[in-house]
């Protein structure tokens, strides 16, 4: 039965949100095929959208995203700001003679790292491979001593 | 698993003794407020809680926007970028979540018209008669495709005012005052978007058959 | 009124999710070596003592921590991991060696300090890793010292 008076479809929509408590709605929509038809809209449309997979960040996911963020704030951060806190100079070469200590591999129960490459953009720099007696590899960024980056 | 990258920074550009400034309490355990004055005080961890909180919020909605991980992921993160950067304006009197949530919106409007995304008002589709709907099975029963699927179909056909106020009450819960505070309009605005929004809908449900009746 | 029967299907779930991909854990350790006569040697408290072994024989006098990371890293993606407002360290596992290695692109990303300028590879390499021994990158100068990265994949 579709009845006279019948409430807007914005009103029907404020009380189908809980914004407007309204008993008469209530019994309207009970009664009234066109309003009901409508609020019966509306609840379709929210239990369907409801049953929508959930978008999310998973928590596993939150470290690399924490990891995005904090760089994208700390870009942000570097422009107009002076860079004036490294020095590219003086301690490569000391620490170029200090490091280079090549040692033979002895036994060992697990295939060591490897390093397939390794270079530098920065003009003048050199690389290293090193492996200590404890087994610890490393590859070492050597300097230029007046590196004008 | 610590997964601690970052050497915290306050506003003005210190390096923080993390010692000595950091929160003293789990930031898990405050509220809000709680968290967004320590945040505004230079607690880094403070303000990560918050993403943690928010990111479902602020992600769902860029990625109804886009329609794509990737780019709602970068989208996302431009807006806690911002947030950080604003977090010294936010009032505390407010809802951090509203605020983040406007500009969240604020920042998919800006995307869209950078990206020049033509977006079909539904209006203009059915009135073209191209407007969409779901392949029905010979009983005419909605089983090719998913009823939600298709509604998100249609939600993202309708233009960005309306369709913003359909996400915000159907997929954040707003209340319609923050929806309001959201959209940065009158609450009466708010309940003419939200109505339009559903009318376009209502005509596609009927339109697809899945709905009886006249649309008003 | 009628409502035409609704048959709607529940998607499976995971469908608006990301394709599942193979990943490998990372664990960065960041650290600033300086050569300042301290004597004996000093190794700041945060730096986990699973990386001891791998700074001792680098020879600094003290050790600093910058950072310190532990993240799935996926396969035949680049990871960023933010090491200072100056370096960042990207990572893309490509795959493993027939000796159960994993093969793995790094490099150290510097910021230039002109404005606008691109960030420079300050240190890229190519290496076969083996899960649970560390290996150093190291070298470009950070505040006073040197900076190194402990890396582990698990």
């Amino acid at each position: 039965m579709t009845m006279k008076n019948c409430p807007t479809e914005e009103t029907i929509g404020r009380w189908f949100d809980g914004e407007a408590a309204d008993a008469d709605v209530d019994r309207h929509v009970a009664n009234c095929t066109r309003c009901g038809e409508y609020a019966e809209t509306l609840r379709m449309t929210r239990a369907a959208l409801a049953e929508r997979p959930a978008v999310r960040i998973e928590n596993s996911q939150m470290p690399a995203y924490l990891n995005d963020l904090r760089g994208g704030i700390h870009r942000r951060r570097m422009w107009g700001r002076v860079w004036a806190g490294v020095s590219l100079a003086a301690a490569a070469v000391v620490a170029a003679t200090a490091l280079l200590t090549v040692v033979t591999q002895g036994p060992t129960a697990v295939q060591a790292h490897s390093v397939l490459e390794a270079h530098s953009d920065i003009t003048g720099a050199t690389t290293e491979t090193i492996e200590y007696d404890n087994g610890t590899m490393t590859v070492w960024l050597n300097l230029p001593e007046d590196d004008m980056q | 698993m610590t997964v601690s990258l970052y050497m915290p920074i306050g506003y003005d550009g210190r390096a923080l003794d993390v010692m000595g400034d950091a929160v003293a309490l789990d930031p898990r355990t405050l509220e809000d407020p709680e968290l967004v004055e320590q945040a505004q005080r230079g607690s880094y961890e403070a303000f990560e809680e918050l993403v943690r909180r928010y990111r479902n919020d602020v992600f769902g909605l860029c990625y109804r926007y886009v329609g794509e991980r990737e780019e709602a992921w970068d989208l996302s993160q431009e807006v806690f970028i911002k947030a950080h950067r604003g977090l010294k304006r936010f009032r505390r009197d407010a809802r951090f979540r509203t605020w983040l949530l406007r500009i969240t919106a604020n920042r998919c409007k800006d995307y869209f018209k950078k990206r020049r995304l033509k977006t079909v008002a539904l209006d203009d589709m059915s009135a073209s008669g191209d407007a969409p709907g779901p392949a029905l099975g010979p009983d005419g029963i909605l089983e090719a495709r998913e009823l939600g699927e298709a509604i998100e179909q249609a939600v993202a056909a309708l233009s960005e005012k309306h369709r913003l106020a359909f996400m915000l009450r159907e997929y954040e819960g707003l209340s319609y005052q923050e929806m309001a505070e959201v959209m940065e309009c009158t609450m009466g605005t708010v309940m003419s978007r939200l109505h339009h929004a559903r009318k376009k809908l209502q005509e596609m449900l009927l339109d697809m058959g899945v709905v009886e009746g006249s649309a008003t | 009124m009628t409502v035409a029967a609704i048959a709607w299907i529940a998607l499976e779930l995971g469908r608006a999710q990301a394709t599942p991909t193979e990943t490998v854990q990372l664990s960065v350790v960041a650290v600033k070596g300086v050569r300042d006569g301290r004597q004996p040697q000093y190794i700041d408290p945060g730096i986990p003592k699973k990386s001891h072994a791998a700074l001792k024989p680098l020879g600094y006098d003290s050790y600093f921590k910058l950072q310190t990371a532990d993240i799935p890293i996926p396969f035949g993606r680049e990871t960023k991991i933010f090491i200072t407002d100056v370096y960042e360290l990207i990572v893309q596992p490509t795959g493993r060696d027939a000796q159960g290695r994993v093969q793995i692109k790094a490099r150290i990303m510097m910021q230039s300090k002109t404005p606008n300028a691109p960030p420079k590879k300050a240190l890229d390499t190519t290496l076969a890793m083996t899960p649970g021994k560390t290996l150093n990158l190291g070298g470009p100068k950070v505040d006073g010292g040197d900076l190194i990265l402990v890396l582990t994949l698990n």
